[in-house]
């Protein structure tokens, strides 16, 4: 390509161009058509079909891109950069980026998160539900592990039953699970306590991984470490793993999943956590490809004639937690006035340098829609926009005490949340709110997620959340509604909307996906109205590649999908 | 005092230094906020129920004198304890990443000693234009942190000219020296340019001494002279810089490290402290502690070589 047609390309990857005007601009400066054809496919979106999200991309919307252009050759080894070394690899623990970046290729899980972000079955050849209490599952057979013996029933129940244990990370997905039981030879059924709609789709995280009970068992607690690697039914096989260095995986010859076997021979994964480092890395060619590179080397990323950088779709959120039962900011009308004047495209486009969508007044971005996707559609976009209210936000504080001062915590010396907790400031100052900005190191920063006494004196914190599934109520339902003692919870302003709470009980129970996505939806329209948090922006993935390898998926499912086994030579 | 006495009151100094060391160093990350667990989940919350399972499994519920005195006991018996985040042994975490760190601090030490203590040299002997260069030059040294030098030089051999490698240890002792060369560059920079300082000064203060004008006036050959009456005695001052500086490189290889995605000691540290995965935190602190002293250790031992004035043990004449 040209300057100028690489120019374009970047600005509809970056989502400046609309698909239209790119087929104009395209045809204009010289592009064949069957170019421009490969280069929207490899876009993804909405052309594709499969994304989900028709008829929703705006001009400003980034973060489309599916798929990058398929290989046509064979990789002899791919470089990987990784923002920090692993822990265990043992898919009980992998409850992180990194960590299931790597263990994604080698254990799979029962279902599977796809690149268009939507689940289809994986170790498991199907998934029913004849009752809202009742998951049956029938097993893939001749699928075989690493250590070359076969995986059987057996197997796929001993894995599951880890998750009983609570000092799994995963073990808040069988919170509801009553029994899990072999029914057949190749049948495993999971009785449930209530009805949860949530636990089908948490089986294409770690929390549905299956490993062989023998090598397991007979690890112990050395399973997954360097000493003992994990062994899977995946795409790639644990090779070696050098403390410090790097971790290499490598092509599993006798992959069950034929149509997708893998064409690269091995993959090193290097430990990276300087983010300067990180983009000099991949600059210089040292380093093929990363996920999630950092949004501070985006703009050397994109200019560089090394490879390519995508903005891939994302179930990311960003979003204040409101953790005070108190004073103004208790009070919804502020919270949504506050919103109101949090001048969110700008944040969208410095805080994350373009390659974020403002959110509207919601917590769950149209992309972790997996069903019901028309209907969603036509409700976020009758949701509030992000655009900047002034005045109908003070309007909404008329007569409202804004006496005190309000503390907002940032993560010290992370310049995003920094600016984050700026542009909010500086909106709280508009409505007489006085918000104060409080450093707290990384270390405590993740404290306040844990416990009440790290919250204490805190009015407000800053997280960069996911969902792990397309399943909008697995973040929303435990942020909005109260949970019991000991389940998992982003409720820290203890919500409690009868309307809301209501709706979201009867979605969590209910299987049929359109009546499901009405009670989110009406939960929805109150939320944007008496908001429990502060929905700020949706940050695409980025990924970078060099010229020397492609085929990589551009999105989130990186963290669930055996991702590396679509990669090769262009 | 005896070389077998020196030595005893060193060893035991060193061990009663490490003990000190290791309870302020347990104490202090105990006291600091933060848990081990938010650091293994990135920062995403857990159930309470799972957080008391782990909390249990490492003894985070235990009070602070009982753990305390539970890693003392391990580590009487060579056990290191186990990091929380990797669930590994720190001894197995360790090992790899020392060699890469001793590396880095022989190649950066022995850089110091040469270029500073040569360039010194020269800009002593040679008044006039080179030693205003080197003056100059070695005042911007001392101000450069190594950080900055770091991302100057990954830009230049890195990006610019394509030479040397911007990231990762190599393997191999040829390409270890490839990869360290940089990160070894970045270390030294300011050490060389202050022992540079420091020798020219040293040698200045000798070249105008009287048993160096009699040497030359008695028609003593110029290259002895400097090396028996210039160099020899310069050379007290010249080993007191090089000593603190190569003791300072110890702790200088934390930031290099980091910069250059090496897997030494000092970028585990640093993820360790961040992580507050308390057994790693103190052995690291345990291992650079007990390089400070015995760096030191040999630059007393070496001062005793050079004027057998002093004795061991310093300041005994």
């Amino acid at each position: 390509m040209s300057d100028e047609d690489s120019n374009l390309y970047e600005e509809l990857l970056a989502g400046r161009v609309s698909r239209g005007a790119f087929i104009r601009r395209g045809a204009a400066v010289g592009l064949s058509a069957p170019t421009l054809a490969a280069i929207l496919a490899a876009c993804g979106g909405s052309s594709t079909g499969s994304s989900g999200t028709n008829g929703t991309t705006t001009a400003t919307q980034v973060g489309t891109t599916v798929t990058t252009p398929a290989p046509t050759g064979e990789l002899d080894q791919l470089k990987w950069g990784l923002f920090y070394e692993p822990g265990p690899l043992d898919w009980i623990y992998c409850y992180n980026y990194e960590e299931n970046t790597v263990v994604t290729n080698i254990t799979e899980s029962l279902m599977r998160l796809t690149p268009e972000l939507l689940i289809e079955p994986g170790l498991a050849e199907s998934h029913s539900a004849p009752d809202n209490l009742t998951n049956v599952y029938t097993i893939r057979q001749g699928v075989k592990f690493h250590d070359g013996t076969p995986m059987t029933t057996a197997d796929v129940v001993f894995s599951m039953k880890r998750h009983l244990n609570p000092a799994s990370y995963w073990a808040f997905a069988y919170f509801n699970v009553k029994s899990i039981e072999q029914t057949g030879t190749w049948e495993v059924t999971v009785h449930m306590k209530r009805p949860d709609v949530i636990f089908p789709g948490l089986m294409a995280t770690p929390a549905g991984g299956v490993g062989p009970q023998a090598y397991v068992t007979a690890k112990g607690k050395n399973y997954g470490t360097a000493k003992a690697g994990p062994v899977g039914t995946g795409p790639f096989k644990f090779t070696s793993w050098n403390p410090g260095s790097n971790i290499t995986i490598s092509r599993n010859d006798s992959y069950w999943d034929t149509a997708h076997a893998p064409k690269t021979k091995s993959v090193v994964f290097s430990f990276i956590p300087e983010e300067s480092t990180m983009t000099t890395g991949l600059l210089s060619g040292e380093i093929d490809g990363a996920y999630h590179t950092p949004y501070s080397g985006l703009s050397q990323l994109r200019s560089s004639s090394v490879g390519t950088l995508y903005l891939g779709k994302s179930m990311l959120f960003t979003v204040i937690y409101v953790s005070t039962t108190t004073g103004p900011l208790a009070n919804s009308n502020v919270l949504k006035a506050l919103l109101m004047a949090t001048d969110r495209q700008a944040l969208a486009s410095t805080v994350y340098s373009g390659a974020a969508n403002p959110l509207p007044s919601t917590m769950t971005p149209l992309d972790q829609w997996g069903y019901a996707q028309s209907q969603a559609a036509a409700a976020y976009h009758k949701l509030p926009p992000p655009v900047l209210d002034l005045e109908g936000a003070k309007k909404l504080m008329q007569g409202v005490d804004t006496s005190g001062t309000f503390v907002i915590a940032t993560r010290a010396s992370f310049q995003r949340y920094i600016n984050i907790a700026s542009i909010v400031q500086d909106a709280g100052k508009k409505l007489g709110l006085n918000i104060q900005i409080k450093p707290v190191n990384p270390n405590d920063y993740g404290n306040l997620f844990f416990s009440d006494s790290a919250r204490k004196g805190i009015d407000l914190f800053i997280s960069e959340n996911y969902a792990d599934i397309p399943e909008p109520l697995e973040t929303l339902y435990i942020t909005v509604t109260p949970q019991p003692a000991n389940a998992l919870t982003y409720n820290y302003n203890d919500y409690n909307n009868p309307t809301v709470t209501s709706a979201l009980r009867k979605a969590v129970a209910e299987a049929d996906p359109s009546k499901r996505a009405s009670l989110i939806i009406a939960a929805q329209s109150v939320l944007a109205d008496q908001p429990a948090t502060l929905p700020l922006a949706s940050p695409a993935v980025p990924l970078f590649l060099n010229k020397r390898a492609t085929g990589a998926p551009a999105s989130f499912c990186y963290l669930y999908y055996p991702w590396a086994r679509d990669v090769g030579a262009p | 005092m005896g070389f077998g006495a020196f030595l005893a009151r060193r060893l035991a100094a060193l061990a009663a230094t490490l003990l000190a060391t290791s309870f302020i160093v347990y104490g202090s990350v105990y006291l600091a906020p933060g848990s081990p667990l938010t650091a293994v989940t990135g920062g995403r919350p857990l159930p309470p129920s799972t957080l008391r399972a782990i909390s249990h499994q490492y003894g985070f519920d235990k009070p602070f004198l009982t753990r305390y005195w539970d890693w003392l006991t391990g580590v009487v018996h060579g056990d290191f304890g186990q990091s929380v985040v990797s669930h590994q042994d720190v001894s197995s975490l360790i090992t790899p990443r020392i060699g890469t760190t001793v590396f880095l601090i022989v190649y950066a030490a022995l850089l110091i000693l040469l270029f500073g203590v040569a360039l010194g040299l020269v800009s002593s002997l040679r008044k006039g234009h080179t030693d205003t260069v080197i003056l100059a030059t070695t005042s911007v040294g001392t101000a450069i942190p190594s950080f900055v030098a770091a991302i100057a030089l990954i830009w230049i051999f890195a990006l610019k000219l394509g030479w040397l490698p911007a990231l990762g240890s190599g393997s191999g002792f040829a390409d270890q020296l490839r990869h360290l060369t940089m990160p070894a560059v970045a270390l030294a920079l300011a050490g060389v340019a202050y022992v540079a300082r420091l020798t020219r000064a040293a040698a200045n203060d000798e070249l105008r001494r009287e048993h160096v004008e009699t040497a030359r006036g008695r028609g003593l050959p110029e290259s002895y002279v400097i090396r028996r009456h210039v160099l020899r005695n310069a050379l007290i001052p010249i080993t007191t810089a090089a000593g603190l500086t190569i003791a300072g490189l110890i702790a200088g290889t934390v930031v290099v490290e980091n910069a250059f995605a090496l897997n030494g000691l000092g970028s585990f540290l640093v993820q360790a402290v961040g992580q507050k995965d308390v057994p790693v935190v103190q052995a690291i602190c345990l291992i650079l502690v007990a390089a400070f002293i015995v760096v030191n250790t040999v630059v007393d031992i070496l001062y005793a070589f050079i004027d057998p004035r002093i004795g061991l043990g310093g300041g005994e004449r």
